[in-house]
């Protein structure tokens, strides 16, 4: 069953999957993240499960799902757009392999390209992918590198990476096909907290350079993204 | 309190319940029993809560001494299990006095066993679950796989004199599918090859997905995904090899690669249940047509 629905204004198409999921597709250029946190929010009992990327919202049906509940999700209020916290996100940028691929496949030198995107305003876009993983949108369309086609098997914790027209916090260790540009001493997960991320959607960061004592210090001190940023 | 101690931890023996709920949004996975069924039958044998975490062995059995007094279940693969040597019946409740060893050895049915025991295992509760998270390192007991020397430990309850004797459901080479958002980008070839092919179960499968070797699929041409979207477990991807992925338990929460199916859930359940190189075929089923 298929049609569509329209959250806040918001029109999407719905796909409904028998009685196991739903797929809510945007239909404009505009992230749906949002749409997506304010129905997790509402804690319908018909949903196991609510994900959202930016062009799509999968909702897991729980046993009580009944067509009717789908008025209901049109009737989802916006989570009101608060005011949005700046944040300083510290960086040190690391030798590699990869600035390699940035620097040939944007034709930028990396002293260029680490001015650029140090003057760029990120703003988290969504979670998804592993735990902690953050994507920022904000990334200029000449700052962009392809992914790899062939990931790397090990990106350490806290890498800073940038993927498509993505940049990226890798919180813990992974696989990835990101290039990393450098790494943050700061974490940004802490899962004794739910929700887990210390980051919310819309906040709005920006890289500060960063040199080897005060990423140590830094690392040290054991300060997360908030408490660096003078917020608890 | 109940204790056993771990003389050999198996293959991959791990603490796992139902699983966690509702964090899928963070990408924090649901985790949990991967035969879901087969963990709740083992509880509910010994009147335990079906919730009731229990000891998911995979492909080896472990061999546990127990220090204390207690009734435990066994019910999922058959792992030629003894206590002290003698062959032992799953699916029943069984009476455990201390200083027992319970052995076991490679599946001579099925992939994964699990143990049940009277009361509830002492496991790290994280957002709600027992269950074991070997990527955060949460759940269960420190986050990890069970190791040789670890002691597990439960609460005590009441032992029952109940007899309950359940049957294991009949192993299922045989899944059935339905259509993924992204089924019409497969070409007809490939839609009739992928429910006409015998798939085997590469070795490389894990707990995060589950990846089949069969005659290539392919996709239409000029179509593709340009955007990750979400995925659940039991949604099966096809990467540009063309060989699909079952994802598990343990899955990302979103991916790149197009969701050409997914497997109803008791179908999730029987796979757990099918060993590395074993086979499957796939059936689809018509979405409209189910009850």
């Amino acid at each position: 069953m298929s049609g569509s629905l329209s959250i806040n204004r918001i029109v999407m198409d719905y796909k409904i999957y028998g009685r196991d999921f739903i797929i809510l597709k945007a239909k404009g250029q505009s992230s749906v993240t949002n749409i997506g946190l304010s129905i997790l929010n509402q804690k319908f009992d018909f949903l196991e499960e609510v994900i959202a990327t930016e062009t799509e919202i999968l909702l897991k049906l729980s046993s009580e799902f009944e067509i009717s509940d789908l008025k209901r999700l049109s009737e989802v209020e916006l989570v009101a757009t608060r005011n949005a916290r700046t944040l300083e996100l510290p960086i040190q940028f690391q030798e590699s392999d990869d600035w390699n691929r940035v620097t040939e496949l944007t034709g930028m030198t990396e002293q260029a390209y680490k001015e650029q995107i140090l003057k760029t305003k990120f703003t988290v876009g969504m979670f998804g992918f592993l735990p902690g993983f953050i994507y920022m949108n904000g990334l200029a369309s000449e700052l962009q590198v392809p992914r790899k086609k062939v990931p790397d098997k090990y990106i350490p914790k806290n890498s800073v990476a940038v993927g498509g027209k993505y940049m990226g916090i890798y919180s813990l260790p992974s696989p990835g096909g990101w290039s990393v540009i450098g790494r943050t001493p700061l974490s940004i997960m802490d899962i004794n907290e739910m929700p887990p991320s210390l980051l919310e959607l819309a906040d709005q960061i920006s890289l500060v350079n960063i040199f080897q004592p005060e990423y140590q210090d830094l690392l040290n001190s054991e300060l997360n993204i908030l408490t660096y940023n003078g917020l608890t | 309190m109940g204790s056993l101690k771990v003389i050999k931890p198996g293959l991959l023996t791990t603490i796992q319940d139902q699983g966690r709920q509702g964090l899928l949004f963070y990408a924090i996975p649901r985790c949990g029993a991967i035969d879901r069924q087969a963990s709740s039958q083992a509880n509910l044998i010994l009147g335990n809560p079906a919730s009731y975490p229990t000891l998911e062995c995979t492909g080896l059995a472990p061999h546990l001494r127990f220090l204390t007094k207690t009734q435990i279940a066994i019910s999922g693969a058959e792992m030629d299990w003894k206590i002290n040597g003698k062959d032992i019946a799953t699916n029943k409740t069984l009476n455990i006095e201390p200083s027992d060893i319970l052995t076991g050895a490679v599946p001579k049915t099925g992939f994964r066993s699990y143990i049940a025991i009277k009361g509830l295992i002492e496991a790290h509760n994280f957002a709600g679950s027992f269950s074991t998270d070997t990527y955060l390192n949460a759940g269960g007991i420190a986050g990890r796989p069970i190791t040789k020397n670890v002691t597990i430990e439960w609460k005590d309850e009441p032992l029952s004199d109940t007899n309950m004797e359940l049957k294991s459901p009949a192993l299922e080479n045989t899944l059935q599918i339905y259509a993924g958002p992204e089924y019409d980008f497969l070409t007809e070839n490939a839609m009739a090859k992928l429910i006409s092919q015998i798939y085997t179960i590469r070795t490389d499968s894990n707990r995060t997905g589950i990846r089949l070797q069969g005659k290539e699929l392919s996709i239409r041409t000029n179509i593709n995904l340009t955007e990750s979207v979400p995925v659940l477990s039991g949604f099966i991807q096809l990467p540009p090899s063309g060989q699909p992925i079952i994802l598990l338990n343990d899955c990302q929460s979103t991916g790149g690669y197009p969701r050409i199916a997914y497997l109803n859930k008791s179908s999730i359940y029987k796979l757990g249940q099918v060993p590395l190189n074993g086979k499957i075929k796939l059936n689809i089923c018509d979405l409209n047509q189910r009850s």
